[in-house]
Parts: C-alpha cells; sequence; structure tokens
C-alpha cells in the first residue's frame, strides 16, 4: 500500500507516518508539504499512484481546496481510481459539504488522526482489494 | 509545572522521538508569528496559529493549542494588540516545553 500525507507541518506528517505503519508493515510513505508538492508526486509518470492521499485543508501556497479542483479538472489515467481522506481541523459544515462534492473523497476526519483511524482506514482498503 | 510530553498521544518511545521534530517546528513557527505580529500581517499571523494549534493537538499539547487560538481569535477581531498579549502567553507555554524537551534529551 503506498500513501501520500500532505500537511505543512512536517511533524504532524511524521506521527501520522508512524501511526500508518504500525497499522500495516508493506506500507510506503510519502510526504509533501502542500498541494504543489503533493501534485509533483502525483504527476511523476515513473512512480505509481497512491492507493490514498491524506489531506489537510488549510495549507499556505496550495491548499486542500486547490488540490482538489485541480485533481479534478484534469484528465489522467486511473483518476477514478483516487482516494482522498480530509484531516482537517475544520468542524465548519460548509468546508463538509463542499469537500463532499469532490467524489474521489472518502471520508473527512477531524484532526488529530488517532492510531485507531489509521487502522480502520488501511482495514477498509485491504477489505476493498479483496 | 506539568509535564506535557507525558500524555495520551505520546506513548511509545517511537513518539517521543518525534518530540525534537516538534519542538523545532513550533520554535520556529512561534518565531515567524513573531515577526508578522510585528509586521502587522494579519493573514500570516492567521496561518500560522493555525498550523501551531494544529500541530500542538496531533502532539497532545492542547494548551499550546489554546494557547495559539487566543493569538488567533485576537487577530480574528482585529486587535493585534491583543494578540501580542495572548502571544505573550504562547510564549511563556514554548519555553516551559522548551525546558522540558531538553530534559527529555
Amino acid at each position: 500500500m503506498r500513501i501520500l500525507l500532505i500537511d505543512d507541518s512536517q511533524a504532524i506528517n511524521e506521527m501520522n507516518s508512524y501511526f500508518f505503519k504500525k497499522s500495516l508493515k508493506d506500507i510506503e510513505i510519502e510526504t509533501a508539504k502542500n498541494g504543489k508538492e503533493a501534485l509533483a508526486v502525483i504527476e511523476n509518470p515513473d512512480k505509481k499512484l497512491p492507493d490514498l492521499i491524506l489531506l489537510d485543508l488549510k495549507m499556505p501556497v496550495f491548499d486542500g481546496y486547490d488540490f482538489l479542483e485541480y485533481l479534478n479538472s484534469i484528465e489522467f489515467n486511473y483518476k477514478d481510481q483516487l482516494n482522498v481522506v480530509l484531516l482537517t481541523t475544520s468542524m465548519n459544515p460548509e468546508d463538509k459539504r463542499r469537500i463532499s462534492e469532490f467524489k474521489f473523497v472518502s471520508n473527512y476526519l477531524i484532526k488529530p488522526l488517532s492510531i485507531s483511524q489509521a487502522n480502520e482506514i488501511v482495514t477498509d482498503y485491504m477489505k476493498a482489494m479483496k | 509545572m506539568s509535564n506535557y510530553f507525558e500524555n495520551p498521544r505520546l506513548i511509545s518511545v517511537e513518539q517521543k522521538k518525534l518530540i525534537p521534530v516538534f519542538m523545532e517546528e513550533i520554535t520556529s513557527d512561534v518565531r515567524k508569528l513573531v515577526l508578522a505580529i510585528n509586521a502587522t500581517d494579519s493573514q500570516r499571523c492567521l496561518e500560522l496559529t493555525h498550523k501551531i494549534s494544529g500541530t500542538s493537538i496531533s502532539f497532545g499539547i492542547s494548551i499550546l493549542a489554546n494557547k495559539a487560538e487566543l493569538v488567533r481569535m485576537s487577530i480574528q477581531e482585529n486587535s493585534l494588540e491583543r494578540a501580542a498579549e495572548e502571544l505573550k502567553g504562547l510564549r511563556t507555554v514554548l519555553i516551559e516545553l522548551q525546558e522540558e524537551a531538553k530534559k527529555m534529551a
């Protein structure tokens, strides 16, 4: 399983990375500190598309909305296989509503991520792969 | 002074190894926040308080997250003067955290 963690906090990316590595041994994790860095990973033709993207909403430079809107606007292989989970501090119902319009967003979680949530995300993915 | 790093978010040895990463980032962000407040750059202040708050919550340091939220609320109410006051409280907690982190190193 390959996961891309996008958050402007390196400390958060490392903490979440720890949770996912605890949940699954065979896991490859990449991190990006904003949407632009994340796009460079996704658009790299030498790399396989991540199985899951954990995305923060509020980031400087290129935030979660910019990232999702850009993905929505372009055509690329396996787009229908994209699986994005939002991880944000925003409890604003308007954010939740707007995010639900992106069909490749499967979940909207409030920070902080817990180890049990990481486990659940990994388990759901493994079930879907069977 | 309580031990802020003894909390349910930082249970394992591996998690405790992330404390220096957290401290380096938070210290740098608070420094940037001081500069942003001095420059009366409200937008940058909001970005930084949001980041400090989110990172602190992820490491179970809710007191620092609350202090950052107080600074953020002052900025949202267009009171940079009060934000500067609230910043003092945030910096006090940061100093305590730095001392605690040093003891753990």
